[in-house]
């Protein structure tokens, strides 16, 4: 059973570089409602909509229209920096969420601290320490004991696992993932996958997650939804997603682009051969 | 590991040499099924520069054997070294091995094959068998479904049926449910009416007789009189299902006839409903780009390298009169066609006259059906995607004794 809703997205529209040869209608029309709790995947094609349908939660870029309502509050016109209080998020380069300059704990202390102001006051106390240190045990990755080396030393799994941490650290009303496994080694990529889905039951996070792995899809307890030219065109969920396979969503994709082909030569032959 | 192989009379003789282990097994197997698909059921192998043989190259060789014994053709072992020879025999596959060829293999250089444009070949089953036609139900697109446009029918085995309709026991549980269907030889598949979804099947079993509430419906009922094996020759490489009703109309002589065919896809083309015409509210056409929605289309030549279970009715272009449930095959052999195809995974067919019913079942026993099309013919200048194809098979076929329902 779904819960309470935690993000509704009400017919958000985003068009770039309108009315030049370079126009692309990147979100059309898209609603969503997305329960507290939940863990929905989104697939599509490339150039589908899916990392923009994350931006333009995230507030990378003002909505041509439409509105975005997150845990009751209207979002749709606060800033990127606004939103990042109540968002979490993590991207597809293990490199692009953390300082590699600074070290593991100043890194994961600047997540700890998100939200709540700077002042002269950024030392590490010592009760901070302890929380990080387990926390960090918890990724079972030995890094536990090496908080002041530099998070640039790490690999991009290491890393990865660290975004992820931090990202979800203040407990976020919502948690982004944009191919956050993409770009690893396959072992790392099963590890932090394995690891996102237990950091998002065990602190009951709401989660959108950007894939282009069916698998990874068809194995996350939540939603799939589909996208396709800047719509949704698939959503899978409740009994229809504990069925849903791989090769069931190939075919939603193979339909998805035989629709394209229909055109109205294909219409009128129809009307002559359908009997 | 070297494979070579020779065409002797009605046998395939297989020469291995090098190593059959798991480096190997798969390609050996491969390209041995490859020789049955294409239609080669006697196999004679000479092991004679086979130096190993492990297990895994004895799951390859049960691999084959299986499929052969499926279609009753020949595998066996000639000129074995001691080494293949002693591991078959304390395996337990001795009875592979003989001593010498098959007395009826011609020895020596292989004469070369006749060049045949292709390969057709008739039985007569049963003289004066025939098929009588009942059209108890007749949409046509887009008329609203209403309860006293549907019929309930059942499909016994010696009905073959295709149409529009719904395996729910009344109208307003199939209301949201109505798609397409074929029954042969008591054996019935429907294409729920949304993309994706399996097509399902009901299958007669003791006293249990398939019904399906029809919305549209030709329904022949008796037995099929002709057999045609088709496959490809030098010059043809596949057939299309309008070229194959048309040269079954040629050979029977008759205005009408229907006909079940079961064959190894070159590519079929068709649609498929995606939304019951239950939901309609009223008789109308359905414009585009709304009948998008409604009917899907394949959009190139699906399916290639299954089988084919396909059940159609044909008339002779100049019987027919426009606005029957016949649809045109302008590019063939000049004949009306209604045809529904089930696809299949790949099962090789016995060469020769096989039995339909027995035949038909193996398939049902089998794997699941994929998928199932509503034929068409895509004649778009250009863009077309033709007719769909069949590369070789089986299509057993009848005159319809009754034609006027269809004509």
């Amino acid at each position: 059973m779904e819960g309470p809703v935690m993000l509704e997205i009400k017919n958000i529209s985003k068009t770039f570089a309108p009315k030049t040869v370079n126009e692309v209608r990147a979100l059309q029309q898209v609603s969503l409602q997305i329960s507290k709790g939940s863990f929905t995947g989104v697939i599509g094609t490339n150039g589908s909509g899916k990392s923009t349908l994350l931006n333009a939660i995230a507030g990378n870029f003002e909505l041509d229209r439409g509105s975005v309502v997150l845990d009751g509050q209207n979002i749709t016109r606060w800033p990127e920096f606004k939103r990042a209080k109540l968002i979490g998020r993590v991207f597809q380069n293990p490199f692009a969420g953390s300082a590699a300059g600074m070290s593991i704990a100043e890194n994961i202390v600047m997540a700890m601290r998100r939200g709540r102001g700077w002042s002269l006051r950024t030392a590490v106390t010592s009760s901070e320490r302890r929380e990080m240190a387990e926390k960090v045990h918890s990724l079972k990755m030995g890094l536990e004991d090496r908080l002041d080396n530099p998070i640039g030393n790490l690999s991009g799994g290491q890393r990865q696992a660290l975004t992820l941490l931090m990202a979800t650290w203040l407990k976020p009303k919502l948690l982004l993932l944009d191919e956050h496994t993409a770009a690893l080694d396959p072992k790392s990529a099963a590890k932090v996958a394995e690891l996102t889905s237990k950091i998002i039951a065990e602190e009951k996070l709401t989660a959108l997650m950007v894939t282009h792995s069916m698998q990874q899809a068809v194995d996350l307890p939540g939603r799939i939804i589909m996208m396709h030219r800047g719509q949704v065109v698939e959503d899978f969920r409740d009994e229809m997603k504990q069925r849903v396979r791989v090769p069931d969503l190939i075919r939603v994709f193979e339909r998805v682009q035989k629709m394209e082909l229909f055109d109205q030569s294909v219409a009128e032959m129809l009307e002559q051969q359908y009997v | 590991m070297q494979i070579t192989h020779q065409k002797k009379g009605k046998y395939l003789l297989i020469q291995a040499a090098g190593r059959l282990d798991a480096s190997w097994s798969d390609h050996f197997a491969d390209t041995l099924l490859t020789q049955v698909r294409h239609g080669h059921h006697h196999l004679v192998m000479d092991f004679s520069n086979l130096s190993f043989l492990s297990s895994a190259g004895i799951r390859s060789l049960a691999r084959i054997y299986k499929e052969l014994i499926q279609v009753k053709g020949g595998f066996q072992i000639i000129h074995a070294t001691s080494f293949v020879d002693n591991t078959l025999k304390s395996t337990g596959f001795g009875m592979w091995l003989t001593e010498k060829p098959p007395a009826d293999m011609p020895v020596g250089k292989a004469a070369e094959e006749p060049v045949r444009p292709g390969q057709i070949e008739f039985h007569l089953l049963e003289q004066d068998a025939s098929l009588r036609l009942l059209v108890p139900a007749s949409w046509r697109p887009w008329q609203m479904a209403t309860p006293d446009r549907t019929v309930v029918r059942k499909f016994g085995e010696m009905d073959f049926a295709l149409g529009i309709g719904s395996a729910s026991g009344n109208f307003e549980e199939a209301r949201d449910h109505f798609g397409e269907f074929m029954a042969v030889a008591g054996n019935v598949v429907y294409q729920p009416p949304k993309e994706g979804e399996h097509p399902d099947f009901l299958l007669s079993q003791g006293d249990f007789v398939p019904e399906m509430l029809c919305l549209q419906t030709l329904q022949c009922t008796g037995k099929m009189s002709h057999l045609m094996r088709f496959a490809p020759g030098k010059h043809t490489l596949f057939y299309g299902v309008g070229e194959i009703a048309g040269m079954a109309l040629k050979q029977l002589d008759a205005d009408a006839l229907a006909f079940v065919l079961l064959g190894e896809i070159d590519g079929l083309v068709g649609s498929t409903l995606i939304r019951s015409p239950g939901l309609l509210t009223e008789d109308r056409s359905i414009p585009y780009p709304e009948i998008k929605g409604w009917v899907s289309f394949c959009a190139e030549r699906v399916y290639a390298g299954q089988q084919a279970l396909i059940f159609g009715l044909a008339a002779r272009k100049d019987a027919v009169q426009s606005g029957g449930l016949l649809s045109r095959v302008s590019a063939t052999m000049g004949c009306y066609l209604h045809a529904h195809a089930t696809v299949f995974p790949y099962q090789p067919l016995q060469n020769g006259k096989i039995d339909l019913n027995t035949t038909i079942q193996r398939f049902f026993d089998g794997a699941p059906p994929v998928a199932m099309l509503h034929l068409v013919e895509d004649s778009r200048p250009a863009v077309g995607l033709g007719e769909s194809a069949l590369i070789r098979g089986a299509c057993w076929f009848s005159p319809v004794n009754n034609p006027e329902g269809l004509l």
